[in-house]
């Protein structure tokens, strides 16, 4: 029996990360002129690092959302650059991801239709 | 963990919200260029420079901003919190009797709208504004593919 909430979980896992960080950043170029605004971040990749190096199930990995506080406190650290940098690299992962769940249920259907 | 930011459509309410936003501030920026003119005295105050300051929307209303608790808050974009009149700079004076508004010394006090800082502005707001619309396109465009890469 194929179990495709198990075989999709990792990429949904991430897929989510992904998006999450879009609007994340969208958030944050949207506030780049906020007086003590502090952006926010979404960690994954490092949390996935820190999951597998104790042994445990990459596709239970989450993703998390917080507050970036560095930089003076009271004074708006938003780099306008760093943000566009951050979305054109999740643009292209988000699209590897997709390609790459599409290509799965592509094979699914290849084996069960023939076509 | 409370789902923070669902919703496929949430991302394109945020960037219309830094869209409006830099639209309003133009619009401030505008009013100052086309009232820099406007001179007055002792009991006619002249124009007085505008600007805007903004904040950022949460969906609890009730949280306060800079608060670094991010998890249970929804983030949803920028507004214009209030529109602030500059009161630290002076008016410069300017003698020239005969003015209408000028006094029995023969002196108009004009605006304290400073040409270069506005056209700074402008430029600023411009930036931003393109800024947000890259934004937005990206996102639209990871939709998009989402729709084009999986359904093939």
């Amino acid at each position: 029996m194929i179990d495709f909430d198990r075989e999709t979980a990792f990429t949904r896992q991430l897929l989510d990360a992904l998006t999450t960080r879009t609007k994340a950043t969208l958030h944050n170029v949207a506030n780049q002129h906020v007086p003590g605004f502090k952006r926010y971040e979404v960690r994954f990749e490092d949390m996935l690092r820190e999951a597998t190096a104790r042994g445990e199930d990459p596709d239970l990995v989450t993703h998390e959302v917080a507050r970036d506080t560095s930089g003076p406190p009271g004074q708006n650290n938003v780099v306008l650059m760093d943000e566009l940098a951050i979305l054109g690299k999740t643009q292209l992962l988000h699209d590897v991801m997709t390609r790459r769940a599409g290509s799965y249920f592509q094979n699914l259907n290849k084996a069960i239709f023939g076509r | 963990m409370v789902d923070e930011m669902k919703g496929v459509f949430r991302g394109f309410d945020i960037a219309a919200s830094g869209l409006r936003a830099g639209l309003q501030r133009s619009e401030v920026v505008a009013a100052n260029l086309g009232n820099m003119h406007r001179t007055g005295n002792a009991t006619k105050e002249p124009y007085r420079r505008r600007s805007v300051v903004f904040e950022e929307v949460l969906e609890n209303a009730a949280a306060v901003a800079g608060s670094d608790r991010a998890d249970d808050k929804r983030a949803n974009g920028v507004q214009v919190a209030r529109i602030v009149e500059d009161h630290e700079t002076e008016f410069p004076v300017f003698y020239q009797p005969g003015h209408p508004d000028a006094d029995e010394s023969g002196k108009v006090l004009g605006s304290n709208v400073d040409l270069f800082q506005e056209l700074v502005d402008m430029t600023v707001v411009e930036r931003g504004f393109d800024a947000n619309l890259t934004a937005l396109r990206t996102y639209r465009s990871m939709l998009q593919n989402t729709i084009t890469n999986m359904s093939r």
